[in-house]
């Protein structure tokens, strides 16, 4: 065989053999443990969230981080325990009145994009989605904290709220230090109505 | 001994001073195509495609100045498998040609060497290295860590005992048509579907979805249809993987469940009897069981006074091995992880107003040989420059 055939032939084989190598290095096999029953703390603690199906991506696990900014709470706006996916949650009203809720997350990136929050947001109060230049009407520009953001507000069908009134949700989201922050109030549209004045001086009150 | 003139020619080629040079560009060309990639496909995917690989081909983007006309044309760029592994043969060789043994050369043969031990160091972290994740409420206690990136189907048998029996298969291995492969259970499970990343949706309201033949647990009861979509491929969201699994015993159909790594932290376990053990049936995040326990006792965020600016984050931990029963309290903080058993746990997030914590879990057999060959660097440098630094010293002097 002429040399100058059997040396890049000798290469090629050389780069076969790295490519056989390295591909074999998978993890294919099954695995069986036996293991004590499951402890809860072993799971997510983003476990247990009633999200509906489907939609998994608009607000993705992440790092929530520590609360970034600063805040005054109005009054009767009561702190109560967040979860893992709200840096700040609090409770408008107090039993046996219905309870509103304001509730502040914050996730990397645009988080699925804005149409697909905002028709996550319309489906939550029993609305269907929208499209892209049907949702640019429901959009006003905010500022938080001098930061330029969006809001929109979504007031369900008779029924779709708590005791067969309408669920309402006002959702403000701005863009600070590559995460969305999201300003969601949550509750029936009788209820809301009246804490819109609140919702507006807690956005002007809070400084990243 | 005779050596083919060939052999002779390839190992001098393979071990020329050229090869280096040649290679150290296309290292340079590889991180600069595959950055510019990442940028697009997120950094699991351009390592994948380009880090991992013998070759990858970029292509000009099409948002780019003339991206329309010059998109089409694959660029080819050679893969770090490629390049490592040549760049480690390639120092081997030349080191055997050009090798005689001199005290004024030593230090450069242990910097070699140690060079070498990156590079083989490096192939290892990447072949072997498993990065995991544990979130901790504070006054919990965890034994399993669970994957960023890769998911799994499991099966679990419930004992009378307490104990179950968790048989787990990688999704990316899942082939439709086949059969799960090693299942102790007593039951087959046919993979009839899978979707590398799916929508799913109510049927009546998911146009192009369809039930797949599902009839039994979350699928079922929620009428949910399944369709194909494209990758995320992004590095902020996960793709919802998701099967349909159909499972039987002696040829009898006991039924077909729909399975997906959104439904774990949404749903309660899909399960069903046979022969009087409950089966529980899903698909999720990887989980992988430790042999010990880790609980949180205490997370704290330390601030510059006055200041929002975070000065520490830090986790008191308790950790018990479940065989031995040994236990000890550990601080994980910043640049101070915890190794335990093979595993070293950083502190990587935190949640629920400072009373939660994230650790990155990192298992790599390989994590000393950076440590080593850095060593065996700095020592050979030292050796080198001391020997010059001698040799000059003792010639000022005569």
């Amino acid at each position: 065989m002429p040399h100058n055939i059997l040396k890049p032939l000798l290469i090629t084989s050389l780069c076969g053999l790295f490519a056989l190598a390295f591909s074999g290095c998978g993890e294919s096999e099954p695995e069986y443990v036996e293991v004590r029953e499951a402890q809860p703390a072993a799971e997510d603690p983003h476990a247990g969230h009633d999200h509906p199906p489907g939609e998994h991506p608009e607000e993705p696990e992440g790092d929530t981080g520590a609360l970034a900014f600063t805040y005054e709470a109005p009054a009767g706006w009561n702190e109560q325990s967040p979860s893992s996916m709200k840096l700040l949650s609090l409770a408008i009203g107090s039993p046996p009145e219905l309870v509103s809720e304001l509730s502040v997350s914050a996730f990397p990136g645009d988080v699925g994009g804005q149409l697909a929050n905002i028709n996550r947001w319309r489906r939550q109060v029993g609305l269907g989605p929208i499209s892209e230049e049907a949702a640019a009407d429901f959009i006003q520009d905010v500022t938080v904290s001098d930061i330029e953001g969006w809001q929109v507000d979504f007031t369900g069908p008779e029924g779709s709220g708590e005791n067969g009134g309408a669920a309402r949700v006002v959702t403000t989201a701005v863009f600070q230090d590559g995460q969305t922050w999201f300003f969601k109030l949550v509750g029936n549209d009788a209820a809301l109505e009246d804490e819109l004045e609140n919702y507006d001086a807690f956005l002007k009150s809070v400084s990243f | 001994m005779h050596i083919p003139p060939p052999l002779v020619s390839l190992a001098r080629t393979l071990g020329s001073l050229r090869l280096t040079v040649y290679l150290l560009v296309a290292a340079v060309f590889l991180v600069f195509f595959g950055t510019l990639d990442q940028v697009r496909i997120g950094i699991q995917a351009a390592q994948a495609i380009y880090f991992e690989s013998l070759i990858a081909f970029w292509h000009y983007p099409e948002d780019w100045p003339l991206g329309q006309l010059l998109n089409w044309f694959p660029v080819p760029v050679p893969g770090g498998y490629l390049i490592g592994p040549l760049l480690a043969v390639n120092l081997v060789l030349s080191h055997i040609r050009h090798f005689k043994f001199k005290w004024r050369l030593l230090g450069i043969s242990v910097i070699h060497f140690g060079v070498l031990m990156l590079l083989v160091g490096q192939l290892m972290t990447n072949l072997l290295q498993k990065e995991d994740y544990m979130w901790l409420d504070e006054g919990e206690t965890a034994n399993a860590v669970r994957s960023f990136h890769k998911d799994e189907v499991y099966l679990t048998r419930h004992a009378d005992d307490g104990t179950v029996g968790v048989y787990s298969f990688p999704f990316s291995e899942l082939e439709e048509g086949n059969s799960l492969p090693k299942n102790p259970f007593p039951f087959e499970v046919r993979v009839a579907k899978v979707f590398g990343n799916a929508e799913i949706q109510s049927l009546g309201s998911a146009p192009g979805a369809s039930r797949h033949g599902v009839d039994r647990g979350i699928g079922a009861q929620f009428n949910l249809g399944v369709k194909e979509r494209s990758s995320f491929r992004s590095d902020d969201q996960r793709d919802v993987r998701t099967a349909v699994l159909e499972i039987s015993k002696n040829g009898q159909r006991i039924g077909t469940w729909l399975v997906s790594n959104v439904f774990e932290e949404r749903f309660p376990e899909q399960s069903f009897s046979l022969e009087g053990r409950r089966y529980d049936v899903g698909l999720r995040y990887r989980k992988t069981f430790l042999p010990f326990s880790l609980t949180l006792l205490e997370f704290n965020h330390d601030r510059y006074p006055g200041t929002n600016i975070p000065e520490n984050f830090s986790s008191r931990v308790r950790v018990e091995h479940t065989e031995t029963g040994e236990t000890q309290e550990v601080m994980i903080f910043m640049n101070n992880p915890l190794r335990y058993e093979g595993f070293t746990f950083y502190q990587a997030s935190f949640a629920k107003q400072d009373t939660a914590s994230m650790f990155q879990v990192v298992r790599n057999p390989g994590w000393l040989m950076p440590y080593i060959a850095c060593t065996l660097v700095s020592v050979g440098l030292l050796y080198q420059f001391g020997w010059i630094a001698y040799r000059s010293i003792r010639r000022t002097s005569s």
